[in-house]
């Protein structure tokens, strides 16, 4: 009897705990994992003074593996934004290096945590790097839109970033931060990013934001709906050719 | 006097209450036959769509949340489709929610196969059809021609690129004749997903049967992994948006049917209470208990039936008016049928008939020497 009393426990609290800090993290990296996938969404940019900009449509395409981590962002619509891109690549060791190109020729590296189209869209977010930093720490749970989430503290020391900090509060079962908010070396807040809707990938109960708002420490709030989606986008095989070209340009001009 | 006289009479003689409980009623009884002829209209709209088109069999991936499929490569399965018994055409369909006109809502877009069974139900009402299947331009229906202003001839610009108008058509489903079709190689490469498909139709010959048709479907469910063959009439019931709106008239029946009994309730209890010296004399005149339970029967009746007619007129008014918003048109086409319209009328009956039952026993156990000393 005692044994089984155990065997009861041991399902009810041990075998099904909430994962750690690190364990959590690499559930995040592999959630993000993908061969190829496809985004557009309706962006809208609003100042700090209250005025709306002009609302614009961007396309986002990547691909997300162990060796792998290319994103690429292109403007659809109106003639400010469209033919312009920004495509970057993560390294093994966590850099990111991003490019803005109109032709793939023409591609000239940037910051890869410039701001896109004047918006709080940044490509280094979009890689949540945070989540291969060393130090993840569990804190409090939370609840965000009512919906309950487990906040986790990823930090570094690496002295290139501007963010050193991000608190990251997970819906566990969605895979999903509803909730991000990037510090800096000062613990200074410099963005949070809040997801407003999500929906559910297919065959898995792994969601993806569907609306979220960006607000930077500086008041610019950058509201993002995805419109559309492929989840398995089957990526060109030169759809990345910016990134090479701006390699092999550096490396002649060496 | 006779009964419904002296019912009709009671209620008169308190207009303001009488008013205000018919008042209530119709509108709950409004916002259920909205809803309703929306959900059914909505739905019935979709399957009309696939109905009219001649598509028997849909092939998709499992849904997920989304209420679109999402996108596959078409070749993945179609040649297998096509080898299936009696399948006399496989062809794909691609369709999104995009913007067309900064001015309108967004609006259906959809890539149909240049040249196959899809296009043949539609009418062309002005302009010509695509040329071929790499043609840069769209068809618009008649009622996103309105909506967009758009003729042949003028040009939209769907996520960055500019397309013809090369015509305008006809559709007996109200989905289409709000959309916007091209062909389907033009939507891929808008979308940027080639070779994809959210659909695969299949039209089967004439000589397939029931049978046949659950053999197809069999037959995907097991050589297929992630896809699954429905009917029309399924793959609608499945949509997300078909179900919530479905549930969420069910709900608006349940709460108005509620709220309208306990209206009926609270008032025909009102006006026992203040009329009980008038049932004591009633009944120390002779009256019948049963007819006395007849009497408040039929004022609770009354209130309620009338209640159900303003309520049909006001959510039959207020369903056409939602379709004819700039919003909604072309999005919804609502149904209202006859059984439909009765059925609720009859819910009105129930409201009466439950409201009432209470009051009615009451009144009818009241003794006439205590109801006489009431003050």
């Amino acid at each position: 009897m005692k044994r089984l009393l155990v065997m009861l426990m041991c399902f009810s609290t041990l075998c099904h705990a909430e994962p750690g800090a690190d364990e959590l993290a690499g559930l995040m990296r592999q959630a993000k994992s993908t061969s190829g996938f496809a985004a557009r969404m309706n962006v809208l940019v609003t100042r700090p003074d209250g005025v709306h900009g002009t609302p614009f449509k961007v396309a986002v395409i990547g691909r997300f593996s162990a060796d792998k981590q290319q994103l690429r962002v292109n403007g659809i619509s109106p003639d400010l934004v469209r033919g312009r891109f920004f495509a970057a690549e993560s390294a093994r060791a966590g850099d990111i290096r991003a490019v803005s190109y109109r032709a793939p020729s023409e591609a000239k590296g940037i910051d890869s945590d410039a701001r896109l189209f004047d918006s709080s869209l940044v490509l280094w977010d979009m890689f949540s790097p945070w989540w291969s930093w060393r130090r993840q720490t569990m804190m409090t749970a939370d609840r965000i839109n009512g919906r309950e989430c487990v906040t986790i503290r990823s930090s570094t020391d690496d002295k290139n970033l501007t963010v050193r900090e991000v608190e990251s509060c997970v819906d566990v079962n969605a895979r999903l931060s509803l909730r991000t908010r990037l510090y800096d070396a000062h613990h200074a807040l410099i963005r949070t990013v809040l997801v407003g809707q999500a929906i559910q990938k297919a065959d898995t109960s792994i969601q993806t934001a569907k609306k979220l708002t960006i607000t930077d420490a500086d008041g610019v709030v950058t509201q993002v709906e995805v419109y559309s989606g492929d989840e398995q986008y089957q990526i060109a095989a030169d759809a990345f050719a910016a990134l090479d070209a701006e390699r092999e340009q550096k490396s002649g001009a060496r | 006097m006779n009964l419904f006289r002296f019912a009709l009479d009671n209620l008169y003689r308190r207009p303001a209450r009488s008013g205000l409980t018919v008042s209530a009623i119709s509108l709950g009884i409004a916002a259920v036959v909205a809803l309703t002829s929306i959900a059914w209209g909505f739905e019935a709209s979709w399957q009309k769509a696939n109905d009219a088109r001649g598509t028997d069999l849909i092939v998709t991936r499992i849904a997920s949340q989304n209420s679109m499929p999402s996108p596959f490569i078409a070749a993945k399965v179609q040649d297998a489709l096509g080898r299936l018994p009696h399948v006399k055409e496989v062809v794909g369909l691609l369709s999104e929610m995009l913007t067309v006109s900064e001015e309108a809502p967004p609006a259906f877009v959809f890539g149909w196969v240049y040249g196959s069974y899809l296009w043949d139900h539609l009418r062309l009402v002005d302009g010509r059809w695509p040329a071929d299947s790499d043609e840069a331009v769209v068809m618009v229906g008649s009622l996103a021609s309105e909506m967009l202003h758009k003729k042949t001839g003028d040009q939209v610009e769907i996520e960055g690129q500019v397309f013809n108008v090369a015509g305008v058509f006809e559709s007996s489903a109200v989905v289409e004749n709000g959309a916007v079709i091209m062909t389907l190689n033009r939507a891929q490469a808008l979308t940027d997903k080639p070779g994809k498909v959210n659909f695969l139709n299949i039209k089967l010959d004439a000589g397939a049967s029931e049978a046949d048709l659950a053999y197809i479907k069999e037959q995907v469910k097991k050589t297929m992994p992630g896809f699954l063959a429905i009917t029309s009439g399924e793959l609608v019931g499945n949509n997300a948006i078909v179900r919530i709106s479905k549930a969420m008239s069910n709900a608006t029946i349940l709460i108005a049917t509620l709220v309208g009994a306990l209206v009926v309730f609270n008032t025909m209890l009102m006006s026992i209470n203040e009329r009980t010296r008038e049932i004591g004399i009633l009944l120390a005149l002779g009256w019948q208990r049963a007819t006395i339970i007849k009497l408040v029967f039929t004022e609770a009746m009354l209130l309620s039936l009338l209640g159900g007619v303003i309520g049909i007129l006001l959510g039959a008014g207020l369903a056409v008016g939602l379709e004819h918003l700039e919003l909604m048109r072309g999005k919804i086409d609502a149904i209202f049928s006859i059984p439909f319209l009765f059925a609720v009328l009859g819910l009105s009956v129930l409201l009466g008939i439950f409201g009432g039952l209470y009051p009615a026993l009451k009144a009818s156990r009241l003794l006439p020497s205590a109801a006489l000393r009431h003050e």
